[in-house]
């Protein structure tokens, strides 16, 4: 039952009501994954982080309610998947709590500096002169303004970096700041604080020739971030909501790329797909058409002459063509692959010369008249030319059926009101 | 505790340190330059950094007349609301900063509309789509209806002839126009300026 909900698009009546962007004093659970919510205030958000988030909200209701449905689906994999790295210990992996601890860093350093920053204002005899003298252009009263906050913050800065310093007795080991010494060399240290060599080495793309200059300049941003980050700290900070949002993140992407080395550990898989899938490499001919549509064939063959005594077909169809898109194009219907338009028309295409007017073809849309402009030959790609391609398929194969393993083993209830088409779960699998 | 409180202290020490270097300061010659000067065309300077209207009045009930469909599907004046405090706010549905401000604007109408304050939406965009941000943005004000292709005029007599969205005419209950914005209002900027005229 659960493939079908994670397989198929899914529209949710509740999901139609929802207005975005206004926080929903009462957030609705939507669907629970063992421990984990997701709940329609996490919906909205990601809607409103979406790519489509300004577009969503011109969309209509059937539209909205998709892509909503659409969304609520990706988040559900995403909780499987967190759960399942969880169960791999993937966030005990060394990597991932060397990330987890950067980010931490930063988190808890940008939390420091925003402090200071909000607690710089512009004084109201400064700011009434700013006013008086931008008086009307508030873009420029929010430059001066700006422009004074951050000339104040840089300064404020280096005190707090000079006052920290002392605070935590830090001490810099300049005369050990030589490329190349042990990894293990300490270069600063103070109270509960330290930097060794290969710290610097470690977490910044390396210039082709480490010099002393390069190291010293990495010092001091790794100093700065370690010192504000531990007076941070100390401060009390909890960052755990933030924290928990990058394990969140994090933890699926690191599951992923590990089942992608599991399932492609080598070339060799993705040319025996090639082997047995070799559509992936085929470039279908192509070829520049230009089409009028008619209502009636007697229309279809007074034009067929027309264009036969030397008009153009394009501006004919510019003007008379009943297909608004071709009409509004003047009858230019661009590069068409071979294969792609409706079967009457391919065949009419099929041995017709370049710049002929074809005989009336009749379909449901009404009487067409095409015609070749140009064309592009098509060819085979090589493997090198689509392995991204296919590493896309493979993976897309896999974790179809990987997803499927993980919608049984974890438990997973929904608590929306489903399409009726879709029957309503019942709590089921192992748990994890 | 004590390791928990230090520093707060050392914080205010160094607010306290710098306030003192700066007590003399003054806006920089930089920011100067981008100030502009602007008049409208009977001297009367709105308090805009946009270019003066291009007809000889700065009173909203000179200009020619605003009679548009609504999204309600009725034909309305924005004369009708003469009288009132009036945001006339230029938008369209695919523009980000206007669906940021609309939010605001709600709010605005819900707290001043019983004082006086009316805000007019005029989109500039397909009906569909209109209708779509507004029901789904919960517009609390009326929005009429420019179609794109036809509303040079329109756009030109309001001193809107570049087309920015989104843009906002503030109209005193006198008629005098008494602010124009464009971009994105931020709160801020509707406290200073339409505020005090309602």
């Amino acid at each position: 039952m659960f493939k079908n909900l994670l397989s198929r698009g899914i529209i949710l009546s509740t999901l139609l009501a929802t207005p975005l962007l206004h926080a929903n004093a009462d957030p609705q659970e939507l669907v629970t994954i063992e421990d984990l919510k997701i709940t329609s205030d996490q919906l909205e958000m990601a809607v409103a982080s979406s790519p489509f988030a300004t577009q969503f909200v011109s969309m209509d209701v059937d539209d909205q309610a998709a892509l909503r449905g659409d969304l609520l689906r990706r988040m559900v994999i995403s909780r499987l998947l967190y759960l399942e790295a969880q169960q791999n210990k993937l966030d005990q992996s060394p990597a991932f709590m060397d990330e987890l601890e950067e980010f931490r860093l930063s988190v808890l350093y940008r939390h420091y500096m925003d402090k200071l920053r909000s607690h710089i204002q512009v004084p109201e005899e400064v700011l009434s002169q700013m006013k008086a003298q931008f008086r009307g252009n508030t873009d420029a009263l929010t430059a001066a303004k700006s422009a004074y906050t951050s000339d104040r913050y840089r300064d404020l800065k280096i005190l707090t970096i000079k006052t920290l310093r002392d605070k935590y007795q830090i001490k810099i080991n300049k005369d050990r700041l030589v490329p190349g010494v042990a990894q293990e060399t300490v270069l600063m240290e103070g109270d509960g604080i330290s930097i060794v060599y290969a710290d610097l080495l470690k977490r910044t793309a390396q210039p082709a020739k480490i010099t002393p200059d390069w190291l010293r300049e990495q010092l001091y941003k790794r100093a700065e971030l370690l010192l504000i980050a531990k007076a941070s700290a100390e401060e009390g900070v909890d960052i755990t909501a933030r924290t928990e949002a990058f394990r969140r993140e994090r933890l699926p992407a690191l599951l992923i790329e590990q089942k992608q080395a599991e399932w492609i550990p080598s070339d060799k898989v993705l040319k025996d797909y090639f082997a047995t899938h070799p559509e992936y490499g085929m470039l279908a001919e192509r070829r520049h058409i230009g089409q009028l549509v008619t209502a009636t064939r007697e229309d279809a063959e007074k034009f067929r002459k027309r264009i036969q005594a030397g008009e153009s077909l394009f501006n004919i169809a510019g003007q008379y063509s009943i297909d608004p898109h071709g009409r509004s194009r003047n009858g230019d219907m661009g590069w068409v692959q071979v294969g792609r338009g409706m079967p009457q028309i391919e065949q009419a295409l099929t041995g017709l010369a370049d710049n002929e007017v074809s005989n009336i073809i009749e379909t449901p849309l009404g009487f067409h008249l095409v015609t070749i402009l140009e064309r592009r030959p098509g060819g085979n790609k090589s493997f090198y030319g689509i392995r991204d391609r296919l590493v896309q398929a493979v993976m897309n194969e896999n974790m179809t059926n990987y997803l499927k393993g993980l919608e049984t083993h974890y438990q997973i209830v929904w608590h929306v009101v489903t399409d009726q088409n879709i029957k309503q779960p019942t709590a089921t699998g192992s748990g994890g | 505790m004590t390791t928990q409180h230090k520093p707060v202290v050392v914080f205010a020490l160094l607010l306290a340190l710098i306030g003192t270097a700066y007590a003399g300061y003054q806006t920089s010659g930089k920011a100067e330059k981008s100030g502009t000067s602007t008049t409208t065309a009977n001297g009367e300077k709105p308090h805009t950094a946009t270019m003066a209207l291009p007809a000889k009045t700065n009173n909203a009930w000179d200009l020619p007349p605003i009679i548009l469909q609504g999204l309600d599907g009725k034909q309305h004046n924005l004369a009708d609301w003469k009288g009132q405090v009036i945001m006339l706010n230029f938008w369209a549905s695919w523009c980000a900063p206007c669906q940021y401000e609309i939010k605001d604007f709600i709010s605005y109408q819900e707290k001043y509309a019983p004082k006086g304050l009316q805000i007019i939406g005029l989109g500039l965009d397909e009906e569909p789509k209109l209708q779509n941000a507004s029901r789904t943005l919960s517009v609390n004000y009326p929005v009429l209806i420019s179609d794109p292709a036809n509303s040079d005029a329109l756009l030109e007599a309001w001193g809107n002839p570049q087309r920015i969205v989104p843009y906002t005419v503030v109209i005193a209950r006198d008629g005098r126009i008494a602010y124009i914005h464009r971009g994105q209002l931020d709160p801020e900027t509707f406290n200073e300026f339409v505020v005090p005229l309602i």
